[in-house]
Formats: structure tokens, sequence, C-alpha cells
């Protein structure tokens, strides 16, 4: 029979708890079987009459884990330990009794039948203790593996709330007050209210810009309209007054006739629209150097020169005259470096225009396509009076060059035709009345009244600007040509109306630019107010190390919840793939293999037992501190357990008896414990056995005796 | 929090030294705000440390 008592007393901080037996009782057969729940005591009672035989101290055979669990037990600081324990024979007559009295003293005193002490070198020649756990290596390394899952999860968790915390820590930060922020902030002000008072420049010079050119168009142009309102006038009262002439004029032609009259004045009004054109130009361009030639080509009788072209060749020789200046004038404005650079930085913006929507850095500029465009037109608006004088020279050009088409035309196809049907006596052809006179001052007077029109636009104009219509004559003759106005007398009118409209849409732009800046310097003001007025953060200048370990924080988080979590399930799930791990996941599984070496410590395998350095899942074997492999398939549970402590019993010696204690055995079924029965029987029933306790984990208590 | 071998080994696997300090307080069950003024302290250490170097 064994009886037993104890009391342990621990202290777990909040409060001392005190054990004694409950659940199993204090009297049980010499050779029992105890199956009970967690914390009933089982492990306890094991560990006790471990104690109380000289387990600690002996030469006997007892797994150090169990030596630990031994020792702390009797050696803790927090708990201390008192206890009672009566072994009897099959006689009952008392064989062994241990005790420990005092809780704070750890004197315990073992002493035999006759009430004699026995030493721990008495006690171990007399009896040979056997304290073990049989483990399920298999069992064991899965409940590693999922241990090492859950604790990573766990830990990525913590990570991930102290990660929360930091970043609470950094938000509040920024919100408190901030003297780098405050600098920042104000250094922004100062750059947004410079480049306020720029915009306030550049849009002061735009509209002085603007203001030149509607007051050199309006005036110039109100005296170019008004000279050819009195061009008109005067040729129109030319016509009225010779009566004689108008008469003359009325005949009766034939329709084609009339058509090819009709081409003809077309073609007239073709070539003095395109001289008109072109005049502004060619006298700006050459009014010194060409005074005379230009007087001659302005005064030239287009009608004359097309009709009487045998006599008459002005036209035709001054056009290619002027055509010939302006190539070379180009020539000469294509060689400039202006031009070039201008010419260079377009064909780009056009290139690059294609490629817009690409998202690409332009290398060595570090800048997307857009932004490098915007830049492109910046720098390329800088020459674009350059280009302006030199866009102005090609379409005078053409100009000329149409007027020449115009002409050859007229004299080398409508002229003759024309020719030849008044030679051409009429045959029954229908006839239609013709008035070239009133053809001509029909053309005049809506020529005269186009110009009229403009004319008067432009005086509306004038006085828009506060020129008032006598001041015009004079502004035009005194102020125009000064320097203010130079820079657009190669002009012509068509682009000094876009110019005009440019400078108005570059205002209006950067009116917008303007008011943003405005209302950004407002927020700025404020924001800066609101800044200086907050508190200091305690934390304020570790900031930078915060924002540092937050990062780390992230991949530490990610690295548990995701890398190695995908890793160990790999493990877990048998479904690595060897021929592609990375070398971090290579370098985990090591780590994992020689953890869980560690881990198991020894491991008994047929009647040896070994100290492990690897446990490899992927390859299914365990390596050995003696270098041998053993494959972890091979490691039978409940079989191998049960042939090991079979031996246990086996291998003892003769003269001692045996005291076999055996912890959960839960991993060994009824059919591997029973060779472990028949011997602990066998051993009792032959007087070799005092007491053999098997323990094991169960939902019940559960008390068998294994006497009999 | 979870078993004390098991995060050692995890703490042991870890080559940066920032992230072996975090794992290490955790493991020490330290407050958030302990971690943290470890980490303070840590960087104090290494700026005293440097300037020492430099005026060796």
């Amino acid at each position: 029979m064994i009886t037993y008592d104890y009391f342990i007393k621990r202290d777990e901080k909040k409060e001392v708890k005190e054990f004694r037996p409950k659940k199993i009782p204090k009297s049980l057969p010499n050779l029992v079987y105890v199956e009970g729940p967690n914390s009933s005591g089982k492990s306890t009672l094991l560990h006790l009459l471990a104690l109380g035989l000289h387990g600690l101290s002996g030469d006997h055979t007892i797994r150090p884990v169990l030596k630990e669990k031994m020792k702390n037990l009797i050696a803790s600081e927090h708990q201390s330990l008192s206890f009672d324990i009566e072994i009897t024979d099959k006689n009952d007559g008392v064989v062994l009794s241990s005790k420990k009295n005092s809780l704070d003293k750890k004197e315990i005193l073992l002493r035999d039948g006759k009430n004699k002490i026995i030493t721990a070198e008495e006690f171990s020649r007399r009896y040979k203790l056997i304290y073990d756990i049989p483990e399920n290596p298999t069992e064991r390394l899965k409940d590693l593996t999922r241990e090492i899952k859950d604790t990573q999860s766990q830990l990525g968790k913590r990570v991930g709330f102290f990660r929360g915390y930091l970043d609470k820590i950094i938000y509040s930060i920024r919100e408190a007050k901030n003297p780098e922020l405050i600098d920042k902030t104000r250094e922004e002000l100062q750059g947004v209210e410079k480049s306020f008072a720029k915009s306030q420049l550049k849009i002061e010079s735009l509209e002085k810009q603007l203001d030149v050119t509607r007051v050199y168009v309006a005036v110039k142009y109100c005296i170019v309209y008004k000279e050819k309102v009195q061009d008109f006038t005067e040729q129109l009262n030319l016509i009225k007054r010779d009566n004689r002439k108008r008469a003359k004029g009325r005949t009766k032609v034939t329709e084609e006739y009339a058509e090819l009259h009709k081409e003809l004045s077309q073609k007239i009004q073709e070539i003095q629209d395109a001289q008109f054109k072109a005049m502004p130009v060619l006298k700006s361009l050459f009014e010194k150097k060409e005074k005379n030639r230009l007087q001659v080509w302005q005064d030239i009788d287009i009608e004359k020169e097309i009709n009487q072209h045998q006599l008459r060749s002005a036209l035709k020789r001054e056009t290619m005259h002027f055509i010939l200046l302006l190539k070379r004038l180009l020539d000469s404005y294509s060689e400039t470096k202006n031009h070039k650079k201008a010419a260079v930085y377009n064909d780009l913006i056009g290139i690059l225009e294609k490629y817009k929507n690409l998202e690409i850095k332009i290398p060595g500029v570090a800048s997307t396509i857009p932004n490098f465009i915007k830049l492109l037109r910046k720098e390329a608006k800088k020459y674009d009076d350059d280009l302006e004088r030199g866009r102005n020279v090609s379409d005078t050009i053409e100009s000329l060059k149409a007027i020449l088409e115009a002409h050859e035309l007229a004299v080398k196809d409508i002229v003759p035709k024309l020719k030849l049907i008044s030679e051409k006596k009429t045959t029954g052809e229908t006839l239609v009345e013709h008035d070239e006179i009133e053809i001509k001052f029909e053309q005049l007077n809506n020529k005269k009244n186009e110009a009229e029109d403009a004319m008067n636009y432009y005086k509306m104009e004038c006085a828009k600007l506060d020129i008032k219509e006598k001041e015009i004559y004079a502004y035009y003759k005194k102020r125009l040509p000064g320097p203010t106005y130079s820079h657009l007398k190669s002009y012509r009118e068509c682009d000094l109306r876009e110019k005009t409209l440019s400078l108005n849409k570059a205002i209006l732009d950067e009116k917008v630019e303007f008011d943003n800046k405005k209302e950004f310097i407002a927020y700025l003001k404020v924001e800066l107010e609101r800044l200086e007025n907050r508190q200091p953060h305690q934390y304020q200048e570790h900031l930078l190390i915060f924002q540092k370990l937050l990062k780390v924080a992230e991949k530490l988080e990610q690295k548990m919840l995701v890398e190695f979590d995908e890793s160990i399930k790999e493990l877990i799930n048998k479904s690595v793939d060897k021929s592609k791990l990375s070398k971090e996941k290579q370098k985990y599984f090591d780590f994992v293999f020689k953890f869980l070496a560690n881990r198991i410590g020894f491991l008994r395998h047929i009647d040896e037992e070994h100290s492990l350095e690897k446990v490899d899942l992927i390859d299914g074997n365990i390596l050995t501190s003696e270098g041998r492999v053993l494959q972890i398939a091979d490691l039978g549970t409940g079989q191998s357990q049960s042939a090991y402590l079979t031996g246990l019993l086996t291998a003892t010696d003769t003269n001692r008896k045996i005291i076999a204690l055996f912890d959960e055995v839960a991993m060994m079924d009824s059919k591997s414990l029973e060779p472990v029965y028949k011997k602990l029987r066998e051993l009792y029933e032959n007087d070799k056995l005092l007491i053999g306790v098997i323990v094991q984990k169960a939902e019940e208590l559960h008390i068998v005796d294994k006497t009999c | 929090m979870a078993d004390s071998i098991t995060l050692k080994f995890l703490t042991d696997l870890l080559e940066n030294e920032k992230e072996r300090q975090l794992v290490t307080g955790i493991l020490n069950d330290l407050s958030d705000q302990k971690i943290l003024e470890s980490f303070i302290k840590n960087k104090k250490k290494e700026k005293k440390q440097r300037f020492n170097n430099d005026n060796l």
C-alpha cells in the first residue's frame, strides 16, 4: 500500500495558494494505474514519491526533464512543501517511510521498516528507482511545430499592437508642437509669398505688353484703313465723275465672257489682297533700303499690269525682287542662335507630345514627360518674337508667290480667252448685260465699306484706350515709330490680333495662379498660427527614431504573420517544394530543425538513447549528435516505448528492488501497455518490485489496482 | 505571451538588430512604452559611443 499526504504553499503574487491531495485517494495499491484530468495531482504524486525516495541524489533511472520538475517542486522560491509517505509490503509491514515535516526546511527523512534513516547511498544499494515519461517523438514534433506557428502568430500580433501604439505616438508627435514642421511651413509661406510677388509683377508686365500691343494695332490700323477708305473714295469719285466712260463700259456679252471677266476680277482682287497683306511686313523690313521700289510696288495698277501684260512687267519683277530679299532674310534668321534654340525646343516638344501619356521619367533631368514639355515650352517662349519674325517672313513669301501665281493664271489663261471671245463674232448665242465699270464700281464700293468697318472698329479700340479721334494721327506719326513699339513693326494685322488674344489669355491664367497663391498664403498663415499654438510632445526629438522603428515593426509583423507563417504551414502540411526554396526560407527551416532537435533533446530508439542535432521535417529524418540518421517514420510509438520500458524493468540487477513510476503513457495503447503490466506484476509477485505507479491523462479520475 | 523558449528561437532567427531588440522587449514582457524607451536609450548610447570614438 502507498499512503501519502502533502501540503504545498505557492505564492502567485496576487494570492498565496495551498494544495493538498483532493481527488486521488491518499492510499493506493502497490501496483496501480491512475487515470485523471489535468491538475488532479497525478504528476505531483509521482514527483513526491521520487523526491521522498532520494530521487534527486541516488543512482537512479530518472529522465532529466522529470528531475527538473522535481527540483522545481522542492527548491523554488515561490513555493514550499511538506509531505508524508509510507510504503508497506504485501503483508502490510512498513517498508519505507519518507517525511518532510517543515515547509521551510529542505530536509527529507527516509526511514526503513525499523525506523532507521536510510541515506541516498544506502537506498541506491537496496532499491532501483525508475521514473520515466514515455514520449512519442512524432507527436511531440507535431506539437512543437504547431507551437512555433502559434508563437509566431502571437508574436506577430503583439508586434502589431506595438506598431499601433507607435503609430499613435507618431501621430500625436506630429499633432504636437513641432519646430521642424513650423520652420518648414514658414519656409513654404515665404516661398509662396515670393512667388506671389513674382506673379503680381508678371501680371503687370503682361498688362503693359497688352496695352502697348492694343495701342499699336488700334492706332496703326485705324490710319491704314482710313487711308484705304480715302483711296477707294477717290477711285469711286473718279468713276462717278466720268459718266461718258460709264456708258462706254455698258455692253452686251456672252455668258462665257461674263464668267471669265468675273474670274479675272477675282484674280485682281486676290493680288490686291495679297499685296495689302504683305505691304506692312515689307515696309517694316525694307522701309529705308527699298523705299523707292516699295513705292513702285505699291503704286502698281494691277488691272493694267494684267490687261497690258505684254507692255508691263513691274508687278512680276518687283514681286520676285522682294521674294529674293525675303528668302535671304529668312536664311539669315535660321542661322541665328536663338532661332536654332527655338527650333530644337519646338522639335523636341513635337516629339514628346506623342508620348506624354507614358509614365516615363526623362533621364538626366528626373522629370516626367508632361513636366519636361512644360519646361521646354517655357524656354521656347523666350524666343517667341524670333520665331514670329521668321513666320511672318515665310508667310509674306507665300503671299508674294500667290500674287505671281494669280498674275500668271490671269495673263496666260483668262486674258487670252477673253481676247479670243471679244474677237469672235457672236452667232446666235444668248447675250447678257455686262457693265465693266459698274462691276468695278461695286467692287470698290464693297472694299470701301469693309475698310470703313475696319477703321471704325479700330477707332472704337482707340477710344477704349483713351485716345481721342483727333489724336490718332499724331499718335501714329510721333509715338508708334518710337522704341516702345519697334518690336511690333514686323507683325501683320492678324498676328497682332493673335498676340493680343494670347496676352489676354496669359493674363487670365496668371491671375488664376495669383488668386490660388493668395488663398494658399492665407491658409499657410492660419496653419502656422495653429502649429505655433500647439503644446510640445515629450518624445518630439525622437520622431525620427520612431519613424524608423515603425518600419522595423511593420516589417517584423509582416515577417511573423505572413512569411514565417506560410513557411511553417508548409512544414505542417508537408507541402515544401525543396527545389524552389529561397535562401531566406532555407535559413528559416534550418533554424526550425535545430530548434526542434534542441527541444526534444534526447530520443530513444529501440534500446538506445540519442542526443539530437537536427530534425529535418522535409526529408523526414533526424540527425543525432553521433552523426546517425534516423528516419522519423521508423520511430515506433507505443510499441517501441513499451519495449523500452520493459527493457528498463528487465535490465535491472537482481539485488535491488524496483520502484517504478511511469508518467503520461497516453501515447501507449492498452495493447502496448500490457507487456509492461505483465512485467511489473511478475516482478511484484517475485518480490522484486516494491511499487509500480503508472499515470495517464483522462477526462475522469479512475484508479485501477494492478496487483491482481 | 507565448512560450519563451520558442520566442528565444525566433529572436535568434532575426538578423536585424532592431527587430531582435523589439522581440527581446516583448520576450521580457515589457510594456509598449518601455520598449519604446529602450530604443531611445539605445540611440542615446549609440550617440555617446560615436561622440567618444570621434574624440579619441
